[in-house]
């Protein structure tokens, strides 16, 4: 017999309209509203044990405090699997079961599942960690919702495979599984370039992402007064790797002295990339970073001083966003330290 | 251009007193192979490990994998690099199918994978399923990682000629003819062609056509049949190991191979250009200006599927390529793999994109994890490159850490889905 909380409004909680939006947490001892709808679909598989309840402009206001509440309520009494909604098209509403389905997901470890209009804003906010029925834009859809988001959460229970968005019901996720196809990539290809020839409908297995494109930042104004930078993509450490950048797919950066690094070069300095041949920066690491010439055109004049850090990550195969967060804390680091100008040497 | 595969299933092997090939057995005399194998003192080659379909073992430390052969006649094959003059897809080859070499060797600088030949890693590599002759191998004392991976590369395909030696004599399985003529086909048929990306970012990190670097080559029209029949080997021992093709996977192109098997009915083959992947943006603009004009112009092809080899980098030149020949009118589809993090919900990190690129096939998610089961026993050692080991209990690491589970060719059915 399969236990289930149910998290609903106030509105489908039967307290009553949007002059009770305010209503803070409270549970209710069984079903409520589209609980029953639950319970008869269920009939003696399982029931729904509890009904936990907010009202949408307290949740919304008090979105910590409230959603702490209501986890509280859930985790003190025993659960098998937890459905939120179906919120249909109701943006606060939406937003409260996607905030508790992934808490009760991620905080309590329980199968959670909810149900949203394609359009309800919390389905961008929530679709990446959570499971989110797709459902009609009113209320008249919770028949045809409901049996859907109860099926994928008994076989979320049971911990069985789920298959792909289409198959489920599900909005996706933005998740892609690695699954094995009944032909092989080439043959496929052929059979997607013959489509593609034809001029029938076909569909890329690859959507591409959009480029940010970055536009060149003006050339520094007042050189003789500036202050420049060393950076670099080339996974330049002291030997010993103290901050263990990591080889490749990088998730952290590091800064290390200029003066050591031209004091010491190759016999303190290594390159641990693994995106090419390191042979000659490993001989001599001004190949990769030129501190030798930088300090050359300092002498002359050609540019007031070298920053006395250079900073350094390695750029292979970065993730999206460990590469924007690495760019704007190094950033953040000369800007802060008014430098002037950046020489970014890749590889 | 014609030329005959003639097959010998193999379904055992074993080490005996003599090397001999007879009703799907194929015996090997152990000493004689090593010997065979030992006049090059840029290597040495420790000893030689037979490994079954299925089995609870782990191979380590994998850099190439081979599938034993021998041209008719000559008795030597791999031209360019066991044997001269070539050229490869005409006359009789004897292929030992179902058996391979697997070449093996650990140093600092090598890249190293893992095949599982049971458990959760065997569906996602064709090696779980094959007899794998294993050569163990260290560098010999002085050798540069350049000349040990070119000693490694001779030791590995005359291993394969030398296996493939004992079906002289003997009765195929199978045979099958390679007959194209690329010249004008009058046909109502949809022309395709395959433009075939080789990576070329120096010394062990590109494969060899004809025994020279890819990076040597400017595009080039290969026949197919040279592709199917040796012309181009594996020659990567410092690239990673998922986003680079094998030797066996290049003599049995599943690209080559599939345009083959359908020309005539569904399709016209119109042939394959290689090309190179340069370093620099005016060079990868000028092959993928010249290779657009070979297949429209002087293969007259309406369409093309293009793959890489390679990290990122290659990228550009893929994109390069397909703007090129979607600009002089020719379809394309790109092959690539992806990069989307562990739990598949990372963003592309993409060097470069194109609109034109609206039709894509993917190989899989490169750093998925998998969670491979412990084995009974281990083959080449219990520490790889970026794995400091022990190899033998349960692991879970990235996809990218298994040979052979990508294929940026096409080989393997993995694929990825929307969750």
């Amino acid at each position: 017999m399969l236990r289930i909380i149910h998290y609903v409004n106030q509105f489908f909680g039967q307290i009553g309209g949007e002059d009770k939006a305010g209503v803070p947490p409270m549970v209710i001892d069984g079903p409520v509203g589209p609980g029953l709808l639950i319970d008869r679909i269920l009939k003696d598989r399982g029931r729904v044990v509890a009904t936990v309840l907010c009202g949408d402009n307290y949740f919304s206001e008090e979105m910590e405090a409230a959603s702490q509440a209501l986890l509280d309520m859930i985790g003190a009494r025993p659960c098998d699997l937890f459905i939120a909604g179906p919120a249909f098209n109701a943006g606060r509403y939406g937003i409260a079961c996607g905030e508790m389905t992934r808490r009760v997901q991620d905080e309590l470890g329980l199968p959670a599942v909810t149900g949203m209009f394609p359009e309800n804003p919390g389905v961008d906010l929530y679709r990446k960690g959570i499971y989110i029925i797709e459902t009609g834009n009113t209320a008249v859809g919770m028949p045809k919702a409901m049996p859907k988001m109860i099926d994928l959460g008994i076989r979320l229970f049971g911990r069985e495979p789920i298959g792909g968005p289409e198959a489920e019901g599900y909005l996706p996720r933005g998740i892609k599984q690695n699954v094995l196809a009944s032909k092989s990539a080439a043959e496929r290809a052929v059979d997607l370039l013959l489509k593609k020839m034809k001029g029938v409908p076909f569909r890329t297995e690859i959507l591409l992402p959009d480029l940010d494109v970055v536009s060149p930042a003006p050339a520094v104004a007042d050189l003789k007064g500036a202050t420049i930078a060393l950076v670099t993509e080339g996974g330049l450490v002291p030997r010993e790797n103290p901050d263990n950048i990591e080889s490749a797919r990088a998730s952290r950066w590091a800064k290390y002295r200029v003066a050591d690094l031209a004091a010491h070069g190759a016999e303190e300095f290594q390159s641990v990339h693994r995106g090419f041949d390191t042979v000659f920066v490993n001989e001599d690491p001004n190949r990769l970073l030129p501190v030798d010439v930088m300090e050359d055109l300092e002498r002359e004049g050609v540019f007031k001083s070298l920053f006395p850090d250079f900073l350094v990550t390695t750029g292979v195969a970065t993730t999206m966003d460990n590469a924007r967060r690495i760019g704007r804390e190094m950033a953040r680091e000369l800007a802060l330290a008014n430098v002037s100008g950046v020489l970014l040497t890749s590889t | 251009m014609k030329f005959e595969m003639e097959y010998f299933d193999v379904r055992e092997i074993r080490f005996s007193e003599k090397t001999r090939f007879s009703d799907g057995l194929l015996s090997i005399d152990k000493n004689e192979l090593i010997r065979q194998l030992s006049s090059d003192d840029r290597i040495a080659v420790i000893d030689i490990e037979l490994v079954r379909p299925g089995e609870n073992a782990r191979i380590t430390n994998v850099l190439d994998i081979i599938e034993p052969r021998i041209k008719t006649g000559v008795e030597s094959y791999f031209p360019g690099m066991l044997r001269w003059p070539g050229p490869s897809g005409e006359g009789v080859t004897r292929v030992l199918r179902g058996a391979t070499v697997f070449e093996i060797g650990a140093a600092q600088g090598f890249i190293g994978g893992l095949v599982d030949m049971d458990g959760n890693g065997a569906p996602l590599t064709p090696y779980s399923k094959t007899h794998n002759v294993c050569l163990l191998t260290a560098p010999g004392a002085g050798t540069s990682l350049v000349e040990y991976g070119l000693a490694l590369k001779q030791a590995g395909c005359k291993a394969s000629v030398y296996l493939a030696a004992a079906t002289k004599g003997v009765t195929p399985d199978e045979a099958q003819i390679f007959d194209l003529d690329l010249g004008k086909q009058e046909t109502s048929l949809p022309r395709v062609g395959y433009l075939f990306q080789l990576h070329s970012h120096g010394d062990s990190r590109e494969p060899f056509v004809y025994g020279d670097n890819s990076r040597h080559y400017y595009p080039t029209i290969l026949h197919p049949n040279e592709i199917l029949d040796g012309a181009i080997v594996c020659g990567h021992y410092n690239l990673s190991v998922a986003i680079k093709n094998y030797t066996y996977s290049l003599l049995n192109h599943p690209v080559v191979a599939g345009l083959y098997k359908r020309h005539g009915k569904e399709l016209c083959f119109g042939g394959v250009v290689i090309t190179p992947e340069p370093t620099s943006m005016t060079d990868i603009k000028r092959t993928s200006m010249m290779a657009a004009n070979l297949l429209k112009n002087v293969l007259h092809v309406d369409g093309v599927i293009l793959t890489k080899e390679g990290g990122g980098h290659t990228d550009v030149d893929l994109m390069q390529n397909c703007d090129e020949c979607e600009k002089l009118g020719i379809r394309t589809v790109l092959v690539d793999n992806e990069w989307l993090g562990p739990d598949g919900a990372g963003e592309m990190p993409l060097l470069a994109g194109s609109d034109n690129a609206d039709a894509m096939v993917s190989v899989g998610n490169i750093d998925a994890v998998v969670d491979l089961l412990p084995m009974g026993r281990i083959v080449g050692g219990r520490a790889m490159h970026d794995f400091p080991g022990p190899l033998d209990g349960q692991l879970r690491m990235p996809l990218r850490f298994l040979a052979t589970a990508i294929s940026q060719i096409g080989s393997n059915h993995l694929t990825t889905e929307g969750r």
